[in-house]
């Protein structure tokens, strides 16, 4: 799977389950672009961590501000899988 | 409970006698809806161990510990074996995920402060982060498996506890600024458990489970759902808060497979169901084993009740199940219960009769109201004035409210409990009238806005704007609004512009305010309104007049930009 894979399906992610209707492109920060609140924080995760068979840690999580950072977390977590 | 038993005198007792009964116990399912079973026997026996490891890790009895856990087994068994240590288990919210690690650090510490918790147990995974960003507790941030091991002493166990000695310590009602440790004695606790079971006897060959996302560190979550499952004993079916924000079908279709008939929420979760589940993931489901569908913790909207029975009507679920209900942490949990099995009742009133010191006035043009119902057996109410005069049926005041379960008080705070505890009775801090004999709860006297079940001081809010450049300092408020047809409390921000700052910049401001507290709070404020300096309005000391600024507002004469 390739990033441009990953950035898609989490695009995919963000607009049926978060039913997010801004533009997610990869600069948009999580909070501030997109406008996540505390609740569809707690979806995302979850979606994510579903979706790809992950476990984000509270120190990925820290580092991840845009969408990019968190394509980049999914796309080492799997290479490590 | 047949008649002549003896009352069980602490959780511990209450935890052994629930684990002689094999059917009763919590079933853990996880977000792929794969369920653990775990019969009271084994959180017993799991609780045991952690017990042995407290006390051997230099755990005092009395001591509070501090619960950072998802909902699971480690938190069920820690509390638990907290609780057996004869120490004094308080739940805490985990961190959020992908949210500011700052404020909940802050925030965090404010509670281990104000419950004097002596210890702190989380996960082994995020145990080293909290470590760092928590002030750190006697005895640490520890994870269970690197206590020490059992020495040979033979456990304390809480069966030296009596029942009005402190059994656990909810933080549920306090905000973030200013958290707030209800201390509940085991007797409060196993009396409104027993009082709250006593809703739901099993006649008719029914055999109630109950099914609940609420956490634990919630009011709701903790006495209401785990409490009585432990009390009757009984089985809990019982999710992650997270599981429900990410996908709210799973607690439906989980009332539905465990054939749950007692499953509360807030009128949050009843609304969030109604925009975010989608019809294909219910396929098969069957709502109308839903006996008791409660509905407390924030302001109720007959709207969204309404919505909600409607919609899923078409699953089974009966109308007559939803039941509105008023309760607070200091009371351990409820105060007013409405007719389980009625359907629930709501009436309008005159909007400007609904104000302290008034007596409502039906209108079919009002505002409508939902009927929170009669206190429930050991307690009463009164609706009382400034002067703490009771008024009649009908006049607007105060709720206040005495009965069997209250909190013994705020932890070490005698001036804060001084404040809401008189004579026995407690002040509850919201507004209210009782007509036809029902609670009607039609506004709030503190500064609080509750959002999700939780509870957020303005100041919270407000300070989240301090650092934007434009605003001016001091120049920010904060308050909770209903309005009519709104399914939630919606949260309005005022700022006052700085002086000499232009006025066409306002929408750029606004915004950056409105990203200012979703940064720092995880709030998603619903309106900013930037003022001119000087706008808001304050008392002589310069104080803030929250109120007074919505009220102005809403009238339209609160001052442009």
């Amino acid at each position: 799977m390739t990033s441009g894979d990953v950035l898609t399906q989490v695009r995919e992610l963000a607009r049926e389950r978060l039913a997010l209707t801004v533009e997610v492109r990869p600069e948009s920060r999580l909070i501030e672009d997109l406008g996540l609140d505390s609740l569809r924080l707690q979806a995302l995760a979850i979606e994510v961590e579903n979706h790809y068979r992950i476990i984000l840690e509270p120190e990925d999580e820290e580092a991840i501000k845009t969408v990019s950072d968190l394509v980049a977390t999914i796309d080492r977590k799997l290479a490590d899988k | 409970m047949t008649a002549g038993e003896p009352r069980l005198e602490n959780l511990g007792a209450a935890l052994e006698r629930a684990a002689l009964d094999p059917a009763a116990g919590v079933r853990l399912l996880d977000r792929r809806e794969h369920d653990t079973w775990m019969p009271w026997s084994e959180v017993l026996a799991g609780a045991q161990a952690v017990a042995a490891r407290l006390e051997a890790s230099g755990l005092e009895a009395g001591d509070r510990v501090g619960l950072i856990y998802p909902t699971g087994r480690e938190l069920i068994e820690g509390f638990f074996g907290a609780s057996l240590a004869g120490a004094v288990p308080a739940c805490l919210p985990p961190p959020p995920r992908f949210g500011s690690l700052k404020s909940y650090g802050a925030s965090t510490s404010a509670m281990l402060e104000a419950g004097d918790l002596r210890m702190v147990l989380a996960e082994s995974r995020s145990r080293k982060r909290l470590a760092e960003l928590l002030t750190p507790p006697q005895l640490g941030v520890r994870a269970l498996e690197e206590l020490p091991p059992a020495t040979d002493r033979s456990s304390r166990q809480s069966g030296a506890a009596t029942a009005d000695e402190p059994a656990l310590i909810q933080f549920s009602s306090g905000t973030a600024l200013a958290p707030k440790p209800a201390s509940l004695s085991h007797g409060s606790v196993l009396g409104q458990a027993r009082l709250l079971n006593s809703f739901w006897p099993e006649a008719e060959g029914v055999r109630h489970v109950g099914c609940s996302w609420l956490p634990l560190y919630h009011d709701m979550g903790l006495i209401g759902c785990l409490m009585t499952a432990l009390e009757r004993p009984g089985e809990l079916v019982l999710m992650p808060p997270e599981v429900f924000a990410a996908r709210p079908a799973i607690w439906l279709r989980a009332i539905s497979r465990f054939g749950a008939t007692i499953s509360p929420a807030t009128n949050f979760a009843y609304a969030y169901c109604l925009e975010a589940v989608r019809e294909e993931e219910l396929e098969g489901v069957d709502l109308s084993g839903w006996r008791v569908a409660l509905n407390g913790a924030e302001p109720i909207s007959a709207d969204v009740m309404r919505a909600f029975a409607e919609r899923f009507g078409r699953f089974g679920f009966r109308r007559e199940s939803l039941t509105p209900v008023y309760g607070l942490a200091e009371a351990a949990l409820a105060v007013t219960f409405s007719d389980v099995g009625r359907p629930f009742v709501s009436r309008r009133f005159e909007r400007s009769s609904l104000a302290p010191g008034r007596r409502v006035v039906e209108d079919p043009a009002g505002r409508e109201l939902v009927s929170v119902g009669r206190p429930v057996p050991g307690f009463e109410l009164a609706i009382r004035d400034r002067e703490l005069t009771d008024l009649d049926q009908g006049g607007v005041g105060r709720i206040w409210t005495r009965g069997s379960t209250l909190m013994d008080g705020y932890l070490g705070r005698r001036k804060a409990t001084r404040a809401v505890l008189r004579d026995g009775w407690l002040d509850t801090g919201d507004l209210g009238f009782i007509y036809r004999g029902e609670l009607y709860v039609c506004g709030r006297a503190k500064d609080v806005i509750i959002v999700r079940g939780r509870n957020h001081s303005p100041v919270e809010i407000e300070q989240a704007v301090e650092s934007v450049a434009g605003v001016r300092v001091g120049g920010a408020a904060a308050v909770g609004h209903f309005p009519e047809g709104s399914p939630r409390e919606q949260v309005l921000l005022f700022v006052e512009r700085m002086r000499g700052a232009r006025s066409d910049g306002c929408e750029n401001l606004a915004e950056e305010c409105r990203q200012a507290v979703l940064a720092q709070t995880g709030l998603d404020v619903d309106h900013v309104e930037v003022l001119a300096p000087d706008a808001l309005p304050r008392t002589s000391s310069g104080k803030l007049r929250r109120p007074e600024a919505l009220r102005r507002y809403l009238a339209g004469d609160l001052g442009s930009p």
